[in-house]
């Protein structure tokens, strides 16, 4: 696959939903080796989920943790898709919902906006290399899911 | 002017420079103009910060800091050529007006949707902020701003 504007597009919107249905439960979460090289690089500008230091360092780290929350996952929803075809980048504001699974309620609605670089791997398929993620303040005394879900967070 | 990514890019890199030159002081500001559609929209994903609509309203919000100067530094530029829209990632050093003493570094990422107006310049139409999280207890840029309100 070629890494044009309308393939970047569709591979996105696609990585959006696969994510959201499939990347956080422990039977499916392998599908998305399909998405991210495995030396990706998860980079949080958020101090409470390890900040810009922290994060994760390859796609076993982010895969293992994503499906580890057995309590809450989360919906992310496209609302803004920026494609640079020159620098292979992607900038995409989302809305963010966190799922109690058990009751099924949204327990923290928000938006993000983060940035994806992508790469071709050895068989010409899109893979996402870095993650940098921002997300939207809340106002004070509003919890974050990993005060809700603190033994499963 | 056209709307190509070469001039998005040069504008943008032109427009962090014009931000840091003559954005904060109330004798320069209104260079500024080249860059922000009259009708600018500024929505921040911060709680605490006013949205605000209209260049003169968001030039009140720049100017209401004298003495806290924001440093910007556009570090990665994302420009989509076909939906006219620049997302940049910035290096914000805020410091103290008076004695130059840098008080506060984190990142933002914001989006800007730009137009072209009647006379085919560019203009930044939305400005959609981000902000880095700092840990708690650490200084903030509303605490340094907020000097100027005691």
């Amino acid at each position: 696959m070629e890494l044009t504007y309308d393939n970047i597009l569709s591979w996105m919107k696609e990585y959006f939903k696969v994510y959201s249905t499939y990347g956080q439960d422990s039977k499916t979460a392998d599908k998305m080796n399909d998405y991210f090289a495995p030396d990706l690089r998860f980079i949080p500008y958020i101090a409470g989920i390890g900040g810009p230091e922290g994060g994760f360092f390859s796609r076993d780290e982010f895969i293992r943790t994503a499906k580890s929350h057995s309590s809450w996952y989360e919906r992310l929803t496209p609302e803004d898709i920026t494609v640079d075809e020159n620098r292979k980048a992607v900038a995409v504001r989302f809305g963010m919902e966190v799922v109690n699974r058990k009751t099924g309620e949204v327990v923290v609605k928000k938006s993000a906006l983060a940035h994806y670089e992508l790469i071709l791997d050895e068989n010409s398929t899109i893979k996402i290399k870095t993650i940098r993620f921002f997300w939207e303040v809340l106002p004070s005394g509003i919890p974050e899911f990993y005060n809700l879900f603190e033994d499963d967070a | 002017m056209e709307l190509t990514y070469e001039t998005i890019i040069k504008y943008m890199q032109d427009y962090f420079e014009s931000f840091n030159k003559y954005g904060q002081d109330p004798e320069t500001i209104h260079r500024l103009n080249d860059y922000y559609a009259p009708d600018v929209e500024f929505t921040p994903y911060v709680a605490g910060i006013g949205h605000s609509k209209g260049r003169d309203e968001f030039y009140r919000i720049l100017l209401s800091h004298p003495s806290g100067y924001e440093k910007l530094t556009p570090e990665e530029i994302v420009v989509d050529e076909r939906r006219k829209i620049a997302v940049v990632l910035i290096k914000v050093d805020i410091s103290d007006s008076k004695t130059g003493e840098i008080l506060v570094t984190k990142r933002y990422f914001v989006l800007y949707p730009l137009v072209l107006d009647e006379n085919d310049t560019i203009k930044i139409q939305k400005i959609q902020l981000f902000w880095e999280v700092l840990p708690t207890g650490a200084l903030e840029i509303s605490d340094v701003f907020a000097r100027d309100h005691k």
